[in-house]
């Protein structure tokens, strides 16, 4: 039998610009795997087509005990770095979220034969295929193009996908669909000359409406909000928003722009951001740090010269005005639910599962993904159940959750029924126990304590009470990520997690610093604040004792997030100290592995010994001044509103951890800045024991800036800035001085055999 | 043309209550290479309704174990027949069945009188495939679990998914995993001994040499008293063992072990034996006390 390919099965049913590019990157494949191009120029190719790397990709593995060499094959590499066998993830560029049911069918077909039969929803409303092979990716493109879907651009420095409130078209509040201007944007964007020469990448969002969540705007390097002006369409533009590291609130650049006039303006921005963006500093190229740099108008002039130099180009106005209305619409009359017979559990699930639209007669339905993921069968009858009853109706939501609009209101008890029969019936959508969380160290190169490890214990805990848990309680949003990227969007959840790594005894403990006073509303309007680390097994403990104490505390309809800012840091600090000791290892070796985890933890997958005794170290003793400081500043920030005692309080912590770490070595060195300063820097800094494995001199940055410019900047953001950074800092001071204990104290690496 | 991907997948007789420990075990296979495959991680989908359990995921293998069964995944196509690829596939499941057992600590049965088989591979239609399938599995089905086994298609109606066979034995089929060669995992070899035995053995006062063949460094970290040989050195040191004397060799984890016995037994050690796992299945099991490295 002769075989086949997907490039011939698929012949004529593949956009050709699409099914072109494609070919170029399979070839390009090739290539590099004859080395005929260089593998940094070929990682780049890749990621533009959302094939990205995974963990372990280096070819080695921490096993529990000690880093093993995983046995690849001795071929070209696909990276620096980056080993070709080596399983990948792939992306999947979803704009606004919107899915038909052949599309998803084509991506549980994909996710069979490529990858291991799940796919999982990201916190971007895109999806994602893990332990793919490289080459298989051509295939699988292919196949996702024959039905519209692509993954360019899903990864690396370019537009990313473009996201949207999964409601749009049926919310209430919101003033038109935004979906089929987001999908114009992504159009416009995709493959434009103008977005390949991005130092980062750039995200961009939509919302409907000001007050509500759902969009995030306010978080997105570009964001949109539906507004109407006598009567013409426009958006409300910002623009420099981002979580990352370092949180940014987006800027205003324009407070209305019309219809026709939002792709031109793009392109300016994205032109400035091309030419003028970091592009040599990776930590400081987003876009948000060029707006913060420049200004906002000078940003707002700069993008209006920009305009006008762009030629013209029919598209500005040629996507926008043959748009529909609206890309939403039923496949069934509206109706009333009377007397159908409610099946078993359906009251519970559509309390939280449900509810009304904009259209009589109609409900939404979240479907309850658990951390995001379905499996290919289930897909599949998804697919079915859409078909049958909302037809391209079908979202993905940035909680990780598919979405299923106008579904007519009779037709609910049997979706329910539909629901339960491929086991996604789960009820508790949007409440605590519906956990968002990155891939963190399951599959992230990048995650330093296991997000989805601890989401699915919590979502456990919490489910198994949901019937006793306080209406109020039940309503907040739990947030992880498995880093300090913030790609769980830990920073505005009611409570927010991100993974670090504490030591004790020789020994490290996988550790959540907690994230208190986040805002969802507004399109995530405040950011919260780091109020302290705890070890990854006493977070449920400390869920239980913020929420008891919120349900004690609580003055006549508080909400969580109200309650938190009363309280304030200093005040949650307190509740959650008794949590943050690490207990031995002899008392609790559970603390010392992570959340479904059997191997000893060890940070980031480096050999660590085991050593014998517990020893507290200067350092130890000392930082937590620094520790202190940090926590004074935001104190200073958060409740007196004192951007100049917050700056200073966090640079004098940064003084504090830097001069900790050089006492261990330089036991006289004074209090002078510059002394301390000099010292960290020569002793530390330039001989690369501050640098972070993966954000290299990014922390040890934060204070050399500081110490050259300790001008007050008389600014809330900026200090809140300021103070982020000094939390990193004294985050990386304690990371180094980790390393450094357990590379002295560690038994001599083992070498062993490639193929033990 | 092969199919890209094939399983098969042996149904639990009882289902199983508790699949928590199965994360430890899996870690443990790849510690100590105890399944076919080049192994790469342990991923947790127990929060999937009826989806895949925890997987041991691999460059060109993933094991599953989820509530009702194990399935075993060949994930990259291969050129042999798929007769070849199915007897392959259900030692590997035996393998990783026997494995579990010994291990013990995930409870669980499944046994090899009902299985399952499934092609993966879209380019070919369904039916083509289907029948692909099944001229290649019934006649190896009918030669390993006896002529009145039953071999069925299965999987429904559905157009889309994936072709499957339902294979029931209803004869007495023996040690399958014996009669297909045993596992081929880089941790097992032909001649292993557990560490029960080894522990018995030293018990028993009887005359053997424990044959260390890790580095002195690794030696000087914990060792069990055995003769230090490391692996590279073996070839050369041979005329310091004698062929007639009972052997039983230990590394780290069991790879090397493997090889060494393998080395003995070729040129004339016919009493040499592999460790199992090595010494960290030793520390785990016999001696925790032992530092692990």
């Amino acid at each position: 039998m002769t075989s086949t390919t997907w490039q011939s099965l698929l012949e004529g049913r593949i956009d050709p610009a699409w099914a072109e590019e494609i070919d170029a990157f399979e070839a390009q494949l090739l290539l590099r795997k004859q080395e005929k191009i260089e593998e940094r120029v070929f990682a780049e190719t890749r990621l533009r087509r959302g094939v990205y790397g995974q963990r372990y990709d280096n070819g080695h593995r921490f096993d529990g005990y000690g880093t093993r060499e995983l046995a690849f094959a001795d071929v070209p590499k696909k990276g620096p770095e980056t080993m070709w066998d080596a399983p990948g993830m792939q992306r999947i560029k979803l704009p606004y979220g919107g899915l038909s049911p052949e599309q998803i069918e084509v991506v549980a077909d994909c996710a069979e034969e490529y990858s291991d039969a799940i796919l999982h929803v990201t916190t971007r409303q895109d999806f994602q295929l893990h332990f793919v092979h490289i080459e298989d990716t051509p295939d699988l493109m292919r196949r996702l193009a024959s039905v519209g879907v692509t993954t360019r651009e899903a990864c690396g420095n370019s537009v990313r996908n473009v996201t949207a409130c999964p409601l749009a078209g049926v919310c209430h509040t919101e003033a038109f669909d935004v979906s089929p201007y987001a999908k114009a944007l992504m159009l416009f964007l995709l493959g434009h000359p103008d977005v390949q020469d991005f130092g980062r990448k750039f995200k961009p969002a939509f919302s409907g409406c000001e007050h509500e969540a759902c969009g995030l705007v306010q978080m997105h390097d570009a964001g949109y909000i539906a507004r109407i002006k006598d009567g013409v369409r426009g958006f409300k533009v910002v623009v420099g928003g981002g979580l990352g590291t370092v949180p940014f609130q987006a800027e205003v650049l324009s407070e209305f722009t019309p219809v026709d006039e939002f792709l031109i303006e793009i392109q300016a921005i994205a032109r400035i951001f091309a030419r003028m963006g970091e592009k040599k500093n990776r930590n400081r190229a987003r876009i948000k740090f060029l707006v913060s740099n420049l200004g906002i108008e000078e940003f707002r002039r700069l993008v209006e010269l920009e305009k006008k130099t762009i030629p013209p180009d029919p598209r500005h106005t040629g996507l926008i005005e043959n748009l529909p209305v609206t890309t939403a619409g039923p496949v069934r009359d509206p109706s009333a639910l009377n007397g159908q017979v409610r099946p078993k559990g359906y009251e519970k699930w559509a309390a939280t599962n449900t509810q009304t639209q904009r259209q009589d007669g109609y409900h939404v339905v979240t479907v309850n993904l658990p951390l995001g993921d379905l499996t290919s069968n289930q897909a599949r009858g998804l697919a079915d159940i859409a078909r049958k009853y909302v037809g391209d109706n079908i979202r993905t939501s940035v909680e990780q959750n598919i979405v299923l609009r106008f579904v007519s209101d009779e037709d609910l008890p049997a979706m329910y029924d539909a629901l339960t029969a491929i086991g996604l019936n789960e009820p508790g959508a949007g409440t605590i126990a519906d956990i968002t969380a990155c891939p963190g160290t399951d599959t992230c190169k990048l995650g330093i304590a296991s997000s989805r490890g601890l989401a699915g214990a919590l979502r456990e805990y919490l489910a198994a009470k949901a019937d006793s848990t306080d209406p109020a309680v039940a309503a907040m949003s739990i947030k992880a990520s498995g880093c300090f990227n913030s790609c769980g969007q830990h920073h505005i959840a009611d409570i927010g997690f991100y993974g670090n790594s504490r030591g004790k005894g020789g020994r490290s403990v996988p550790h959540f610093q907690v994230i208190l006073g986040g805002q969802r509303r507004e399109n995530a309007a405040k950011y919260g604040l780091a109020v302290g680390a705890v070890p990854s097994k006493a977070v449920p403990d400390v869920i239980d004792t913020l929420t008891s104490k919120y349900v004690e505390n609580r003055q006549d309809g508080e909400s969580f997030q109200d309650w938190s800012v009363r309280v304030g840091k200093r005040g949650l600090r307190e509740l959650i100290t008794k949590h943050m000791e690490i207990p031995s290892f002899e008392d609790s070796p559970e603390f010392y592995t992570d959340w479904a985890d059997g191997r000893q933890y060890s940070m980031g997958d480096h050999g660590v010994g085991e050593c014998a005794g517990e020893v507290v170290s200067l350092f130890q003793i000392e930082v937590v001044r620094a520790e202190t400081e940090v926590f004074d500043a935001q104190v200073a920030l958060e409740e007196n509103k004192d951007p100049d005692a917050a700056e200073a309080l966090a640079y004098k912590a940064m003084l504090s951890a830097a001069r900790s770490l050089v006492r261990m070595e330089y036991i006289d060195v004074s209090e002078d800045p510059d002394e301390i300063v000099q010292e960290w820097k020569t002793r530390f800094f330039d001989t690369g024991r501050f640098n972070d494995r993966f954000a290299g001199g990014k922390f040890g940055q934060y204070l050399l800036d500081r110490h050259a410019d300790t001008a007050p900047s008389g600014s809330l953001s900026i200090a809140a800035r300021y103070v982020e950074e000094a939390q990193l800092f004294v985050e990386a001071a304690v990371a180094a001085d980790e390393k450094i204990t357990t590379e002295k104290t560690a038994i001599a690496e083992t070498v062993v055999d490639s193929s033990d | 043309m092969n199919p890209l991907r094939l399983s098969v997948r042996l149904e639990a007789t009882s289902t199983i209550r508790d699949l928590d420990p199965a994360i430890d075990v899996f870690h443990r296979f790849l510690q100590q290479g105890l399944v076919e495959g080049l192994i790469l991680d342990v991923a947790d989908y127990r929060h999937v309704q009826n989806g895949p359990g925890v997987l041991l995921v691999g460059y060109d293998v993933d094991y599953g174990i989820n509530k009702t069964g194990l399935t075993v995944t060949r994930k990259r196509s291969s050129d042999d027949d798929i007769g070849t690829q199915f007897c392959d596939l259900l030692r590997m499941a035996l393998g990783a069945v026997a494995a579990i057992e010994y291990d013990g600590t995930l409870k669980a049965s499944m046994s090899p009188d009902h299985l399952t088989v499934a092609a993966f591979d879209r380019r070919i239609p369904r039916d083509e495939l289907e029948e692909m399938l099944l001229a290649g599995v019934a006649p190896v089905a009918r030669k390993l679990l006896g002529a009145n086994a039953v071999v069925r298609t299965a999987n429904g109606t559905d157009p889309r998914r994936a072709p499957q066979l339902e294979v029931t034995a209803h004869d007495e089929i023996g040690d399958l995993l014996d009669r297909l060669g045993g596992s081929r995992a880089p941790g097992q070899s032909p001649w292993d001994v557990s560490v029960e035995q080894l522990a018995e053995l030293r018990a028993s006062g009887k005359d053997f040499v424990l044959l260390d063949v890790r580095e002195p460094n690794e030696y000087e970290t914990v060792h069990i008293g055995g003769k230090l040989v490391p692996l590279a050195t073996l070839p050369e040191r041979l005329n310091e063992l004698d062929r007639g004397s009972h052997i039983v060799a230990h590394c780290r984890s069991g790879h090397r072990s493997a090889k060494a016995v393998a080395l003995l037994r070729e040129s004339g050690f016919d009493d040499a034996w592999s460790l199992n796992g090595g010494l960290m299945n030793w520390i785990d099991r016999i001696d925790p006390s032992l530092p692990r490295y």
